[in-house]
């Protein structure tokens, strides 16, 4: 995926200001950002949920510019593991594979494996609300993997969970995604996640995106939060 | 003392909703009566008989009401689901609502007078599809002020979230927004069923006297003092409301929440 330029402005607030990346095929760039520094509104727009006021957008090498969301192939998720209530759980893994006419057999052979990755393999039957909250990010992850996306854009994904249920369902995704290869761009505001999750990283802030070559250096800026965060456990180790 | 009193009130009100379901087709058996009697002097089937086997005015008017009340619930159900979006959704949204609001607000019958001219020269005026229309004109924005607040945020994301799975406009509607808004869809169909039903000023304008429906019927054999075929029409005309009802009741309210 490659994104070119891309600005967004709402009114007289500029959002996203000539923001420019390269994600390699199969990896995960997190990125960390607070809140309201146009993190939701990049996902968006490489989705197709929002219109760029300039910029391109390449998946695949195809220009995705006046590309319909439902053909960009592009999946984005939130921080809610929306499921589609009135669906089991396989339904709901199964769905992307229905509206690609895939044939019924192999749609029931994939989500049955599917559901088997994701530790679900007996939970298939159930509806949305006879689910764990962790089981429903499971859920809305197995149904994005399964159609292998050209780009899976997660927002804040695990922002709703319990540390126990976070730490798992990061294990979870990273495994996935290296099995699936799949190329995912993360939103995060956890310094920890985007160091565990991301093989790239990078750092949002008042719509201005700037990528780092490693982790070192994406530590080594202060405004990551990186260096009070060693400075801290170095203190505390030493005490 | 306080509980005595809630039963007492519960069972009061149980009785007079269920009233009319025991007194009117009692008294559509009703033959000769006479002042100053308190009771009917003869019972006859003879109503109900005509009814049932002769081309009967009544039968008629409650086919032909049955057909202008499904075709209005139908056409008001999934226009007002479908316009009630571009509404919820757009920027003009308060404005919409305001426009929607506004024929509801209105006496059905100073509407109808209004709009009388406009129908006669359309030549709508006198006919089912003109009845049909002028009823929407009343059900339709009463469907648009209901699915209002069923197009939440949520849904919205339901939307985008399977149009980035991949999906179509129209295969969204048709396997994630139609089974989601399936509950609200059945029970707007039932009060814009009921609105058409019982519609009687909008109808007898614009019908200009030639659609008879059921409820211009009850009115007219009151109007004639004939109490029994009012009260055999009027019997007819509470009937598919409370099967309805009835339908709403075992499945609209067991279905999914959003």
């Amino acid at each position: 995926m490659e994104l070119k330029h891309i600005s967004k402005s709402f009114g007289a607030q500029q959002v996203l200001t000539d923001i420019s990346l390269v994600l390699e095929e199969g990896h995960t760039l997190a990125v960390l950002g607070k809140s309201g520094c146009g993190k939701t509104t990049l996902l968006r727009i490489i989705a197709g949920l929002e219109l760029a006021d300039n910029g391109e957008i390449w998946l695949n090498g195809k220009n995705m510019s006046g590309v319909a969301v439902h053909k960009r192939n592009a999946v984005y998720l939130n921080q809610e593991p929306l499921l589609f209530p009135h669906m089991t759980a396989s339904a709901n893994i199964a769905y992307g594979l229905e509206v690609r006419g895939v044939p019924a057999s192999d749609i029931r052979r994939q989500t049955e494996q599917m559901l088997a990755e994701l530790g679900l393999e007996d939970q298939g039957h159930k509806r949305p609300h006879q689910l764990s909250g962790g089981q429903r990010q499971r859920v809305s992850f197995g149904r994005a993997m399964i159609i292998h996306p050209a780009v899976l854009l997660l927002d804040e994904p695990f922002g709703n969970l319990d540390p126990d249920t976070r730490k798992q369902m990061q294990e979870l995704f990273m495994r996935l995604s290296t099995a699936h290869r799949i190329t995912s761009l993360l939103v995060t505001h956890d310094l920890k996640e985007a160091i565990l999750t991301g093989q790239q990283t990078a750092f949002m802030e008042s719509g201005v995106l700037t990528m780092y070559p490693d982790t070192g250096a994406f530590l080594s800026d202060p405004r990551t939060g990186g260096q009070d965060e060693m400075a801290f456990w170095k203190k505390y180790n030493q005490s | 003392m306080h509980r005595r009193k809630t039963y007492a009130s519960l069972v009061v009100s149980i009785i007079l909703a269920a009233l009319p379901y025991g007194i009117l087709p009692l008294m559509s058996f009703f033959g000769r009566w006479h002042f100053p009697a308190l009771l009917p002097e003869t019972w006859t089937f003879q109503h109900w008989g005509s009814f049932l086997h002769s081309q009967g005015a009544v039968g008629a008017s409650f086919l032909l009401s049955l057909g202008i009340a499904t075709c209005t619930a139908t056409l008001a159900s999934t226009g007002g689901l479908l316009l009630s979006r571009a509404v919820s959704y757009s920027s003009f949204r308060q404005g919409g609502l305001f426009f929607s609001l506004l024929p509801v607000t209105m006496s059905p019958v100073l509407f109808a007078t209004i709009l009388l001219f406009y129908f006669q020269v359309a030549g709508l005026a006198g006919t089912v599809a003109g009845v049909i229309l002028a009823q929407m004109l009343i059900a339709l924005p009463f469907a648009i002020i209901y699915f209002h607040s069923f197009w939440s945020v949520r849904i919205l994301r339901l939307e985008q979230l399977s149009a980035t799975l991949g999906s179509t406009p129209v295969h969204t509607y048709r396997y994630i927004i139609w089974p989601v808004a399936r509950p609200f869809l059945l029970v707007c169909f039932f009060q814009t069923f009921i609105i058409s039903w019982l519609e009687y000023g909008l109808t007898s304008v614009i019908g200009t006297g030639q659609i008879q429906t059921l409820t211009l019927k009850v009115f007219l054999y009151i109007q004639e003092s004939n109490p029994s075929m009012a009260a055999l029409s009027a019997t007819l005309l509470i009937l598919p409301p409370a099967i309805l009802l009835f339908w709403n009741r075992r499945f609209v309210f067991k279905e999914v929440s959003l």
